[in-house]
């Protein structure tokens, strides 16, 4: 059976406190959290650069030469800080705060649920912004590598 | 399945403003109006909610809600890192009334009135919401709903009762429904 589309109220966000660098990877009792009164707009993109290789001046194929890191931003309204990713504590064995991001979808009609997963995220521009119907804070993470879409998730 | 239990809901609200209006409109009267506290059967009362079918007597307020709809989801409907949630918004209607009849000052005190709701609204922002689960020992929830653009909008003359005069105010107002 095919999954229905998943929308806005199915996606939750999780964070963990990561360990080291280049894959899924956390130092034991991590922290970890679930942000809340997160708005509709979160979106991720990696950039790839590929090389166009010709043949007697004609394109003919292409050669991948760098894929950049990602960058995932989302807002949220700010309400409960104590579910923010911590940023005192430097991960184990880097030289930066990193967090693993897992993005879970829930799917109803498959009885499961959907995954994407963040690796070794750092935050940057932090940005607030007031607002009548609630104050806004702006996450934008960057981060090495994603894996997605995946039946498994790390956080539940 | 347990009895059922949502003191986050569109009740809560309505009596959490119902609330903080009663008790707060008492302090506030002018001397030419008069606030019953505990009325007796048939007895007109100074504040009326919700339409009531009781005797009716200007100078009086009355005040209705008008209902509530959905105004923000938020991502996998989590309000905090501990409840679901979405914030929607009700519409409050809030009524003065006051009779011309061998009333000169009709016009200023009608006035009066309707600043009197504006004041207390505009200061008060925020206001604390009750679970009122049991209705004579309302708990209070640690939570707020917000008002947001109180207007006054036009009213049409009664031909039936010309000497009744009424101003009509509508609040808006948002609150986060956990669930």
């Amino acid at each position: 059976m095919p999954n229905e589309v998943r929308n806005l109220a199915e996606g939750t966000l999780r964070w963990v406190q990561a360990s080291g660098t280049g894959g899924w990877a956390t130092a034991s009792a991590p922290a970890s959290g679930l942000f809340g009164y997160i708005q509709g707009g979160m979106n991720f993109q990696q950039p790839r650069q590929y090389e166009t290789v010709y043949n007697r001046g004609t394109a003919g194929h292409f050669k991948l030469v760098r894929v950049e890191n990602g960058k995932l931003s989302f807002d949220l309204l700010w309400g409960v800080t104590a579910d923010y990713p911590p940023t005192a504590v430097t991960a184990s064995g880097v030289s930066t705060n990193q967090i693993h991001l897992e993005w879970r979808n829930t799917a109803p009609e498959a009885g499961g649920a959907l995954y994407w997963q963040f690796y070794n995220c750092v935050q940057a521009t932090p940005k607030v912004t007031e607002n009548e119907r609630g104050d806004q804070v702006s996450f934008e993470f960057l981060y090495l590598a994603h894996n997605g879409t995946t039946a498994s998730g790390y956080l539940g | 399945m347990a009895t059922f239990d949502h003191p986050w809901g569109e009740g809560t609200v309505k009596s959490s403003l119902n609330k903080f209006i009663k008790d707060n409109l008492v302090t506030n009267l002018p001397t030419w109006m008069s606030w019953v506290s505990t009325p007796s059967v048939g007895q007109a009362r100074t504040l009326n909610f919700d339409y009531p079918e009781q005797p009716f007597q200007p100078p009086s307020f009355g005040v209705a809600h008008l209902g509530s709809d959905e105004l923000m989801k938020f991502g996998g409907d989590r309000a905090d890192g501990t409840n679901k949630g979405t914030m929607r918004f009700g519409l409050m209607e809030v009524d003065c009334y006051v009779s011309s009849k061998n009333n000169f000052a009709w016009a200023q005190q009608l006035s009066d009135m309707r600043d009197m709701v504006f004041k207390l609204l505009q200061q008060n922002r925020a206001i604390a919401l009750y679970d009122f689960t049991n209705p004579t020992t309302p708990v209070a929830l640690n939570a707020i709903v917000r008002t947001e653009n109180i207007r006054e909008v036009a009213v049409q003359p009664d031909p039936g009762n010309p000497a009744l005069k009424k101003k009509r105010i509508l609040v808006r107002y948002f609150w986060v429904e956990r669930f």
